[in-house]
């Protein structure tokens, strides 16, 4: 310990001006962040301080190469190793803990409340930077090839994002994907710097980066949304196991259904709607469904995949070729597919005053403001005034509910989901908001007032389900045939 | 005597290359051992594997009775290595340099460095990166020596310094430790000869000799035999006899077997109409470019038995 604290302080001495650009850019990310403001930049340009700044430090004692000085010297590698996790530690670590805790602080959260959450962001420091940063230097020579390695990775990493599924997003298994993928790329990072520090095998170090870097790719391209949303599952379960089966008769309304399926026919697609039971929902809780793919098995195993398919209402409702219907329609087929079932409880609704920022139970801190414009990926052709809403919680996950703003008085309410905002960097905080469009010249603060209602997830599950013996002009809706049908007494269903 | 540097068929290879090839050595205790040869003879791979920055293909060393690939902290310690080429904390002080490396060694003493700074004539408060490359040599030679190593290895410290530093060198390193044993590699044959007990010499990473200073001193010697007449020299000639070039009535080679009553009876035998011979002592240069050009490749499997009496 005391030789690792010895060249630690040889780093920091070394090292003090960038120590001290990296906590100005901390303390101007804490600021920012402080105050409210969505801090990407001052996120981004910290963590390439951050990353620079381990290069520096693990290049001042380099283990590529064989003139260095320091390795005929009697320091062990564990030695050189807790040096640079020490400068890591204090350099990085403690002020974004300290930083972490004055946001937290600032924003009105109690810090002592979120000890997980900010040993969390920890981790998330350690994964995305320290460990990346301190492995690429340990086995490369230089800047300009640390330059090219981050510019191949980087590119690999767009390659693979572009081939990322649309359903990722309705599964949030993109959240799954980036952390089972951070977590291999963790576990090369740690095998690279244990081999690079201990044995200083730099090719083999090297290969095993390349390695972790090509898996991590591959699996972003071919893991199945499917498969994300069972490891979701399995770390989050639901409380009860759900099944879907065949509804005999039917009930409901399916009027934005045969909206959809007059509009799909004219493209040569029409829809099958098919009635569920949906079993194994606690009550108390409510639930979406995501469907991300769906197979109509014909006899002589002739087989279609569904594209876009939905679960709304107790109706499996799928897409098919007006083709395949016209030519199977008196056939019996056989529906199989996977659904991923998120349940939540609903919390209470908060009244939030218009202007007034206030902690809501289950969501977390909520403001609203009148706005020129809610973002600039929107644009109208007449100006419009908009309400925005916007709240922020340490936890990410909990910040799902629904918003409506309501007219004094009025009953019917116009709402929307909150959405989550883009990433601000490596803040504790997470933001979601939902935007409203208010009529010319009009006051929202004297007629109008904000409900918020929590969404509070309580688990998942994947469903799979296997429906046969459904003759398929049963739960087909052909234009001019707007009728609700019901299903044939016949038909059965399974989990 | 113990043997604080050892090898056993030692040999690196580089992928297709082979930088060091069954090196077999024994360093005795105190001694002054020189490793000699061309450029790219592997004297700077043979130091790098004997301190495990680079790991042997194949054989062993030993470092103060460790094997070398399992030399630690507790070895390095007392164990001292300048090398010309060695990558230095350019922005440290020479004065925070050595206060830095303090700390490396518990034998370290304080009035080993400041007596070492004194002779060195080293600027503290100058930075490495400002000083010339023979100051550089000395600070790292002052980092190495004030723990007092028991093993010091030097990789061509001398190479391009004036002779007024290599001499300040050679006696620190002398006066410094003189109960260390010492390996160093060097081009510098004049210098090497001034002060080296030992002597091995490495070419093609192969080593043809290693031995005491003073016995390679004595096998080899410069032979001069002037004939009656001219005449045809015999083809059977010792393997020991060294570049023989013959013209009129002068023959010439180098017996690198030297032995006075031996030595006349073979001129009496090969040269019966000899009417005179002059055997002079070599210098060491003399006789490392003796041994290099006998080592060229037509020659070298004729002559390797006779010259690699290795210790």
């Amino acid at each position: 310990m005391r030789l690792a604290l010895h060249i630690f302080k040889k780093d920091v001495r070394r090292l003090w001006p960038g120590i001290a650009i990296a906590l100005l850019v901390q303390a101007a990310a804490a600021w920012v962040d402080a105050v409210g403001a969505t801090a990407v930049p001052a996120g981004v340009l910290l963590m390439i301080t951050w990353a620079t700044l381990l290069v520096l430090a693990v290049h001042e004692d380099p283990l590529v190469g064989d003139r260095q000085f320091w390795i005929t010297r009697p320091g062990r590698w564990r030695v050189l190793l807790g040096a640079k996790l020490l400068f890591a530690v204090a350099v990085v670590h403690v002020p974004l803990l300290v930083a972490d805790i004055v946001v937290l602080a600032a924003r009105g959260f109690r810090p002592w409340e979120w000890v997980a959450r900010l040993l969390t962001e920890q981790l998330l420091a350690a994964a995305v930077v320290t460990l990346p940063a301190i492995a690429l230097a340990a086995v490369l020579r230089n800047f300009a090839h640390l330059a090219l390695a981050v510019i191949a990775i980087a590119g690999l990493s767009a390659l693979a994002a572009n081939g990322t599924p649309e359903s990722y997003g309705w599964l949030h298994a993109a959240e799954t994907l980036v952390v089972l993928v951070t977590t291999v790329a963790c576990a090369a990072a740690v095998v690279m710097i244990w081999w690079q520090f201990a044995r200083r095998r730099t090719w083999a170090s090297r290969l095993v980066g390349i390695a972790g870097v090509l898996v991590g790719a591959l699996m972003w391209v071919f893991l199945p949304p499917i498969f994300l949303a069972r490891v979701r599952a399995a770390a989050n379960p639901a409380p009860s196991r759900i099944s879907f089966h065949v509804r005999s008769g039917s009930t409901g309304s399916l009027d934005p259904i045969t909206a959809m399926a007059r509009g799909r026919a004219l493209a040569g697609m029409t829809v099958m709607t098919v009635p569920l039971n949906v079993s194994g929902i606690p009550a108390g809780l409510a639930s979406g469904f995501v469907v991300p793919t769906v197979d109509i098995i014909a006899p002589g195993h002739e087989r279609y995949q569904a594209g876009a398919t939905y679960l709304w209402q107790d109706w499996l409702i799928t897409e098919i070729p007006l083709e395949f219907y016209q030519r199977l329609k008196d056939a019996k087929v056989e529906l199989k597919g996977s659904a991923a079932a998120f349940l939540y409880r609903v919390g209470s609704t908060a009244s939030l005053p218009l202007g007034v920022d206030r902690l809501v139970p289950g969501l977390g801190r909520c403001s609203s403001e009148a706005i020129e414009s809610p973002g600039p990926e929107i644009s109208y052709s007449r100006p419009h005034h908009f309400l925005k809403v916007e709240c922020e919680s340490p936890s990410a996950s909990s910040l799902t509910g629904f918003v409506r703003l309501r007219r004094t008085g009025d009953p019917d309410a116009g709402g929307t989901e909150l959405g989550s905002m883009a990433a601000t960097g490596i803040s504790i905080l997470a933001r979601a908001s939902a935007s409203f469009i208010l009529d010319q010249g009009e006051n929202p603060q004297s007629s109008w007032r904000l409900e918020i209602t929590p969404n509070i997830p309580q688990g998942s599950q994947v469903v799979s389900f296997d429906l046969h013996d459904l003759r398929l002009g049963d739960y087909v809706q052909q234009p001019g045939e707007w009728r609700l049908r019901g299903t044939r007494d016949g038909a059965k269903g399974s989990k | 005597m113990s043997s604080p540097l050892r090898t056993e068929r030692l040999t690196k290879n580089f992928r297709h290359v082979d930088a060091l090839r069954d090196l077999s050595i024994e360093v005795p205790e105190g001694s002054v051992f020189a490793l000699v040869g061309p450029n790219g003879a592997g004297k700077t791979t043979a130091m790098k594997t004997l301190l495990n920055i680079h790991e042997p293909t194949s054989g062993r060393a030993e470092l103060l009775g460790v094997d070398s690939r399992s030399l630690a902290a507790r070895e390095f310690a007392r164990i001292g290595y300048v090398s010309e080429n060695q990558k230095m904390p350019d922005w440290m002080t020479v004065g925070y340099f050595l206060s830095y490396c303090r700390e490396f060694y518990p034998e370290w003493s304080d009035a080993d460095a400041v007596e070492l700074v004194r002779v060195l004539e080293l600027p503290l408060d100058r930075k490495l990166r400002h000083l010339s490359r023979g100051m550089r040599v000395k600070a790292a030679l002052a980092s190495s020596l004030a723990y007092r190593p028991k093993l010091i290895l030097l990789d061509e410290p001398f190479g391009g310094l004036d002779v007024l530093v290599r001499e300040q060198l050679i006696e620190s390193v002398l006066d410094r430790t003189p109960e260390a044993t010492v390996f160093l590699s060097s081009h510098d044959l004049a210098e090497i000869e001034s002060f080296a007990s030992h002597i091995a010499y490495l070419s093609d990473g192969r080593l043809l000799f290693a031995e005491e200073m003073s016995a390679l001193s004595a096998r080899f010697r410069d032979i001069e035999v002037t004939l009656d007449e001219e005449s045809e020299l015999p083809a059977d000639l010792p393997v020991a006899w060294l570049n023989l070039e013959h013209a009129g009535v002068v023959a010439r080679f180098i017996d690198s077997q030297f032995d006075g009553e031996r030595h006349r009876v073979d001129i009496q035998h090969f040269f019966p109409r000899a009417r005179s011979v002059n055997a002079r002592a070599m210098t060491l240069r003399a006789i490392i470019l003796a041994v290099s050009k006998a080592a060229q490749p037509a020659k070298r499997e004729l002559r390797r038995s006779e010259v690699t009496p290795c210790v």
